[in-house]
């Protein structure tokens, strides 16, 4: 039976370079990727060396099966000896048995806008979202600095407005440091015609998902029954969102309509959001 | 600051323009500006992808047919034109050098 294993990706979506040397050292620990997302999956196999490299192809679909010239680029990428692992919308995952392929970006310049453009179109709905997050926190810290003691208040608006201020604060974090890169990497290209390696900060990450985590324990240790069903519904959304990713992965492979796609995805996450209301009416509210 | 688009070009591009001179693949165009420099010069298939699009938006080369997932291209005059003025541009770099050099090559 192959063995698996799931991992919650630190490294920033346009973090090439780390995301390689990683996916490196797994494949030759034996774990081989297979699904991208919430969680990467891995499968078990016979340590190997492997060379992988990140394609960033920027109009490739979410929802929709590949069009035909998505599809022509992943088949060029193929003829070059490049076997697509995973995907996650413009980020293309290709491994190689062949240490000596040409690389997939031979080109400094396109491939800088490549990344830009590709994380442009997955920062659309990121950015809304952390704008949402980035009012609130901005409310909060009004009410705080009004009601200092207020902050330490362990109710579910004090959780949410700390989860607010750590996420607006990783949200500018890694804007910084994409900008700080990409800059650089476009006056390296055009001016040297020369690659600059990516850099992304996981151990930052890794805090900033530490300070939530301790957050939420905080929270539910104190409200025994919320708490717990709350930790319970922040697990079963992360296994949905996993599901999601598997199941928009395997539909759009089978050329399934975006919509279907689409839909499928929302039950899966609505499923969840409808559990985690129910339960914590029942429980008498929030 | 930066160069007006295709008013010099790269090497690779320079290289996948006289692929082609005839009807060519995208896999047949990686292989062949590798076998024409000696391995000098490699195109990886996402800067190819990338360079094929922006050659076909700039109208420097047409689609000529598809066989299954197979597409297939060839110059335009506009390419022909820009392939040219790339070749004259070379040459004077070259006539300058010896002119300034002494070189005789």
């Amino acid at each position: 039976m192959t063995r698996f294993k799931l991992e919650i990706p630190l490294y920033s979506f346009w973090d090439h370079t780390s995301l390689e040397k990683h996916l490196q050292a797994m494949a030759a620990k034996g774990w081989f990727i297979r699904q991208t997302g919430a969680l990467w999956a891995y499968s078990q196999g016979e340590p190997a060396q492997c060379r992988y490299e990140i394609g960033y192809y920027p109009n490739a679909g979410v929802y929709a099966p590949s069009t035909p010239k998505e599809t022509a680029f992943d088949e060029l990428c193929e003829s070059a000896g490049w076997e697509i692992a995973a995907e996650q919308g413009p980020l293309k995952i290709f491994c190689s048995k062949n240490m000596d392929a040409v690389s997939l970006d031979t080109d400094p310049v396109i491939q800088t806008e490549s990344i830009r453009l590709a994380r442009k179109k997955t920062q659309r709905a990121n950015l809304i979202v952390s704008a949402v997050y980035g009012v609130i926190a901005l409310i909060y810290l009004w009410f705080w600095m009004m009601h200092p003691a207020a902050f330490f208040h362990n109710t579910f608006a004090g959780w949410f407005g700390r989860c607010a201020w750590i996420t607006s604060i990783m949200a500018v974090t890694e804007e910084i440091t994409f900008y700080t890169w990409y800059k650089k990497a476009l006056r390296n290209a055009r001016e040297q015609e020369a690659f600059t390696p990516t850099r992304s900060f996981p151990q930052v990450t890794l805090l900033f998902l530490a300070l939530i985590a301790a957050n939420t324990l905080w929270y539910a240790t104190t409200h025994p029954a919320a708490g717990l069903l709350f930790i319970l519904c922040a697990v079963l959304l992360f296994i949905g969102w996993f599901f999601m990713e598997w199941s928009r992965l395997n539909l759009r492979r089978n050329r399934t309509p975006g919509w279907v796609v689409f839909a499928v995805h929302l039950l899966i996450g609505g499923a969840v959001f409808v559990f985690y209301f129910m339960a914590q009416s029942a429980l008498g509210g929030f | 600051m930066p160069r007006a688009r295709f008013q010099t070009l790269t090497e690779q591009m320079f290289y996948i323009l006289i692929c082609l001179r005839k009807e060519c693949c995208g896999m047949d165009i990686m292989a062949e500006v590798s076998r024409m420099t000696d391995g000098r010069v490699n195109v990886g298939p996402g800067t190819l992808y990338n360079l094929l699009e922006q050659f076909l938006a700039a109208d420097m080369i047409r689609e000529t047919k598809t066989e299954g997932r197979r597409r297939s291209y060839i110059l335009t005059e506009e390419g022909k034109k820009a392939l040219e003025n790339e070749h004259q541009r070379i040459c004077q770099q070259a006539a300058d050098y010896r002119k300034w050099m002494g070189g005789t090559s």
